[in-house]
């Protein structure tokens, strides 16, 4: 009975719906009297969702209603000039009723009507805007997005004022449907691009999505790969610079994370605020990332090779204090280099998951008395130590969050390949991962691209950051 | 019925084909140049020259074969702009009809092999001798095809990726390695000039002529650059830099170690890192960068020609490409195995050398004048 029409008169339609939501105890109904017109109304809402301030002046307004004046309109036409700074349409059925109802918003059955009004009354619980937490800076914009879709994209629309800027919105879900839009400037963004993004989107079929995250994962190129393939962030400066080098950007329900795609190499090693500080200072922190990352994977591995197969490689005094350092302990480099790595990803993730004050107290005591008390007890050599907290170090000044973890996943490959085949190993390793980032496609653009560091126009601003 | 394509239209499903695969850029196209030539042969280039020349001249011979065949590669360039060349292996189809087209595609594959086995053989000798003494070379050589096949599946993208990427890292690591290499290097081991005169270093031509094996490829993928670049220019600078690298190598790797021990080493361009030590940073010894660094080298050798062979197969058979990298897989390890044996190799040598005259200079001249013969025909 959920699909048929509503009725004329008010109070079946309403013992009807009752019928239909007798397990809902948060819907509220409320008779309300027009007395002019002796016409009795009723609105349906549910109890936390409606504000409560909007939702009572709007009843005084519309009891009151025809009060004073002397021309005679009809009901219709009355209702109809009271509810317009909140209709929102009109629906016919008890199960689009319904749909409105849990979408949040009010609605008005009036007597002799067989139309209900849907009424935007809504009462947001919303965070503020606040300092993005996962990509500080220094200098620049210190906005970021919240839960809230519309706000964003109007946060969007207030700082750029391009008239070309389009907005798009697609309803994902089946059953619990959520907004997605999507967001690029027309003319700048590719039309293939577009389209691509667009046949992505459509081909996701889930039944819940709570975060942009989980979009990302759906719509990615390449399943099997560490690297990020779409980017993400939280600042909208960082959304705006990217959509006027024409990429698209889709902004999601209840999630405070944009994803940016296609992206690169290249963008996943830009901070926003490379543009904000002086351009020599921003080519060298560009040139210091690189560095890190290849640290990061390599570092450890190179460790484990030289001194597992050629400790000739190094200078003879620095092989002689490595191999003292290394007397006592009772593993081979590849396993004193895991036990120390392990415990640091897993000092990382209680870091993130305790609540902050315990999380300092764990990496003190993670830090400091297990560093310190593995190498009293020849667990694991002083300059082991030393190496996995330079890489630990070296890993996080990586911009973006998502693409730490996968690097500092790549280490464990590296390390895995230097203890088998050494030096060799480590090479191997380093062809097999170019390898997969030349191969790698992010919506039909290259991931990665070497002649963008040396071409024409793009070295500007690749790895090193020139004033325009 | 005549089952007989008509190469006309084979010609034009090739050009559609190439129009959806991948095109390379002009710059990864003059990193390519280099990096097919610069495998093997510089590990002992200085060692085959001077057994041969028996003075320090070496990189003489070696510079006026290098500017032969920077003469022979401006003349390549205007043929094959003039025929406007797509796919060199449809152009030999056009040239030679379809079962003799066969047989030379299928003799030009096998010279591709022949030097991928030479490549994976000499890096397996070259790992083992210096960082893995443990480890069978057949684990090396296997790991070196299943990396180089996973490249390949990529397509040529991929491939002229990778060389940029590798080639400024082997430059700078080459330069660092000369620069470092200074202190110990001493003039008078290169002198005299000519000492015993030009008639001598005649010997030299073959293995200073081989080592720019790797050119004869700039055929195969001129047809993929995109149509824009100036290929004439990019490809003679690429060709400069591997020819400097080389001459370099000579008078560095001489001048450092003398006549008589080049003569007697294996692989004289690594020995003679040995030779001096960098005191102040974390290496003593420059090996591990170099030998790090020649291995991504040889492997992007290995890899196009690995590449260009399976092309090759795929125009015979016209199949799958991936199933004919994986064909060759078992074919690349058993030969790289049958190469490892010096005698073997030393005896096929002179082998891999006609049939590398024959694909770089008589190939080319011979198929244009019959393609020009051909087409001309046509129009009347």
């Amino acid at each position: 009975m959920i699909n048929c029409d509503l009725k004329k008169d008010v109070h079946q339609s309403i013992a009807h719906l009752k019928e239909l939501l007798a397990d809902q105890e948060d819907v509220k109904y409320k008779e309300i009297q027009i007395p002019k017109y002796d016409c009795s109304c009723f609105a349906v809402y549910l109890q936390e969702r409606v504000d409560f301030q909007a939702f009572s002046n709007f009843i005084l307004n519309l009891v009151s209603a025809g009060d004073g004046t002397k021309d005679e309109h009809t009901l219709e036409e009355l209702i109809i000039s009271k509810i317009s700074p909140y209709s929102e349409q009109n629906v016919y059925s008890y199960s689009d009723i319904i749909n409105q109802l849990f979408m949040g918003n009010l609605i008005l059955l009036v007597n002799g009507f067989t139309r209900a009004y849907v009424l935007k009354l809504e009462d947001k619980k919303l965070r503020t805007f606040a300092e993005p937490s996962t990509e500080q800076v220094i200098r620049g914009p210190k906005i970021g997005f919240i839960e809230s879709l519309e706000d964003n994209i109007g946060l969007i629309r207030q700082l750029s004022n391009h008239p070309k800027l389009i907005v798009k919105f697609k309803s994902m879900g089946t059953i619990e449907k959520k907004r997605l839009a999507i967001l690029y400037i027309k003319d700048i963004a590719k039309e293939s691009l577009i389209q691509e993004v667009n046949q992505r989107i459509n081909k996701i079929q889930t039944r819940d999505l709570q975060d942009s995250g989980m979009i990302e994962d759906l719509i990615q190129d390449e399943i099997y790969s560490v690297f990020p393939q779409t980017q993400n962030t939280e600042r909208v400066d960082r959304v705006l610079a990217e959509l006027n080098s024409g990429k698209v950007v889709l902004l999601f329900d209840g999630s405070p994370f944009a994803i940016i795609a296609p992206t690169s190499l290249i963008s996943l090693m830009e901070a926003a605020d490379d543009y904000y500080n002086r351009w020599i200072s921003g080519t060298f922190i560009r040139f210091l990332r690189y560095f890190a990352m290849f640290m990061t994977i390599f570092l450890t591995a190179t460790y484990i090779s030289l001194v597992s197969y050629n400790p000739g490689l190094l200078p003879t005094e620095l092989a002689v204090s490595i191999m003292g350092t290394r007397e006592n302990i009772p593993f081979p480099p590849i396993f004193e280099a895991l036990i120390m790595e392990i415990t640091i990803e897993l000092l990382r993730e209680t870091g993130i998951r305790l609540p902050s004050p315990i999380g300092q107290i764990v990496g003190l005591v993670g830090g400091v008395v297990i560093g310190q008390a593995a190498v009293q007890a020849n667990i694991v050599s002083s300059i082991m130590v030393i190496i996995v907290a330079i890489t630990t170090i070296t890993s996080f000044t990586l911009p973006q969050y998502n693409s730490v973890f996968s690097i500092r996943f790549l280490r464990f490959g590296a390390m895995l390949f230097a203890s088998i085949f050494g030096v060799f190993g480590i090479t191997l390793y380093f062809i097999i991962l170019t390898i997969h980032l030349a191969k790698m496609k992010s919506f039909g653009e290259s991931y990665f691209d070497p002649s963008m560091y040396i071409g024409k126009k793009t070295w500007k601003d690749s790895l090193i950051r020139f004033p325009r | 019925m005549m089952k007989i394509i008509n190469p006309k239209i084979v010609l034009r499903r090739s050009d559609i084909l190439n129009k959806n695969s991948e095109k390379v850029k002009g710059i990864e196209m003059f990193a390519m140049l280099p990096s097919a030539m610069l495998g093997v042969s510089i590990l002992n280039l200085p060692m085959t020259i001077t057994i041969k020349t028996n003075s320090p001249d070496g990189w003489f011979v070696v510079l006026l074969t290098g500017l032969f065949f920077l003469a022979f590669l401006y003349v390549l360039n205007i043929l094959l702009k003039k025929h406007n060349v797509q796919d060199y292996y449809e152009y030999l189809r056009e040239g030679y009809g379809k079962w003799f087209s066969n047989v030379i595609i299928l003799a030009v594959v096998c010279y591709f092999l022949f030097i991928t086995f030479m490549e994976i053989s000499t890096l397996s000798k070259m790992t083992t001798f210096y960082l893995l003494e443990h480890t069978p070379k057949v684990v090396i050589m296997l790991m070196f095809i299943l990396v180089s096949s996973y490249l390949l599946t990529g397509g040529i993208q991929a491939i002229a990726k990778i060389s940029l990427l590798y080639l400024p890292i082997t430059i700078c690591i080459m330069l660092m390695v000369f620069f470092f290499s200074l202190k110990v290097f001493d003039i008078n081991q290169v002198k005299p000039f000519l000492g015993q005169g030009i008639l001598p270093l005649k010997g030299a031509l073959i293995p200073a002529s081989f080592c720019f094996s790797g050119l004869e490829l700039y055929m195969f993928y001129y047809g993929s650059t995109i149509k824009s670049t100036n290929t004439r220019k990019l490809s003679m600078l690429g060709f400069l830099i591997a020819l400097i690298i080389y001459i370099l190598t000579c008078i560095i790797v001489i001048g450092v170690m003398s006549v008589p021990g080049v003569q007697n080493n294996v692989f004289p361009t690594i020995d003679f890192l040995n030779s001096f030590e960098v005191t102040g940073i974390f290496f003593e010894r420059l090996n591990f960068f170099f030998l790090g660094v020649w291995t991504l080298q040889i492997f992007i050798t290995y890899a196009m020609f690995h590449f260009f062979a399976v092309k090759g197969l795929v125009a015979i058979f016209r199949n799958s490409f991936n199933h004919n990298v994986l064909f060759l897989v078992p074919i690349l390890f058993l030969g790289g195995m049958f190469l490892t044996n010096q005698l073997v190799l030393e005896k096929l040598l002179n082998f891999i050398f006609y049939m590398f005259l024959f694909t770089l200079l008589v190939l080319p001249l011979l198929t244009f004048f019959l393609v020009s013969m051909k087409r001309r025909k046509e129009k009347i």
